[in-house]
């Protein structure tokens, strides 16, 4: 679920940089933000999650679709935790839980599967990029899911 | 979905709040295999693609250009006009180009440009080495 875009486009613009030495390439840094490949879906929403001047708290919500996330600058931490239904919280079943850090530098992402609750912290003036294997249709696409863990207040 | 003529557009952000800004470059009008964002320093950076080039045969497949910041200009073959793509206020434009299209693009600096591909592109095939 986490690891580094190594894509075709990528060793296509490498092409393009060592054989035909455009100088004008150096001015320019190319970035797989999504790859069909290692997601294993199609993407049929791109968007831009775009902060402003301080660390936000973003997600806390489930949906039945994958989606796939990258950061294209700056960082943010991925809290992701398996949704339990109301007889599983009475009977005190722990939740399985992972977290997960994703940086520009690394070119990395990150995959949520299909209903997986999660939730994401991205620091101030970053681009988080996230694609959705269905098209976002208001709210009714994504059930709210927030605790305390998952909304980074403990 | 296949595209039948390049397509510009302007767009507004689709959501703000006191946290962040939320653009969609597309929301279920296209579908990508693959997503390139193309960042540029505080120098302006030309790309050429190869659809249709005899030489490097490539990349065919609809592609969406959606400007993040900062402008661009495209080139598309067969088309009169250059498109410029400049990001204004909460406008954010985005440009469709069929497959099979050649195009050039001028990045401007300081700009955040992503090309998303409807199906990935298959390696480009060159001509045998010739030995003269």
């Amino acid at each position: 679920m986490h690891g580094q875009y190594k894509s075709i486009t990528d060793r296509g613009w490498g092409y393009c940089n060592n054989v035909l030495d455009l100088e004008e390439f150096e001015s320019a840094q190319f970035q797989t933000l999504f790859d069909a490949k290692e997601a294993g879906f199609t993407a049929a929403q791109l968007k831009f999650l775009l902060p402003f001047n301080q660390e936000v708290v973003l997600g806390g919500h489930y949906h039945t679709y994958g989606e796939a996330f990258s950061m294209w600058h700056g960082k943010s931490t991925f809290r992701v935790e398996e949704t339990l239904d109301e007889n599983q919280i009475q009977e005190g079943v722990q939740p399985v839980r992972s977290e997960h850090n994703l940086t520009a530098k690394d070119r990395g992402y990150f995959l949520v599967p299909p209903g997986k609750a999660h939730g994401a912290k991205a620091g101030p003036h970053s681009v988080l990029v996230g694609c959705t294997a269905e098209a976002f249709q208001g709210n009714d696409s994504a059930k709210p899911y927030k605790n305390d863990w998952l909304m980074f207040k403990q | 979905m296949a595209l039948d003529e390049v397509v510009f557009e302007r767009r507004a952000k689709d959501h703000e709040d006191d946290r962040r800004v939320l653009v969609s470059a597309f929301n279920g009008d296209f579908r990508a295999e693959l997503v390139t964002g193309i960042a540029t320093t505080n120098k302006p950076t030309n790309i050429l693609s190869f659809h249709g080039d005899p030489l490097m045969r490539g990349f065919t497949t609809d592609t969406l250009f959606h400007l993040l910041s900062g402008s661009a200009e495209v080139i598309v073959d067969g088309e009169e006009q250059t498109y410029s793509l400049e990001q204004r206020g909460d406008i954010y434009d985005r440009l469709m180009v069929p497959a099979g299209r050649g195009y050039l693009i001028n990045i401007g600096p300081n700009s955040r440009l992503s090309l998303s591909f409807a199906a990935d592109p298959e390696p480009a095939e060159f001509p045998p080495q010739r030995n003269f």
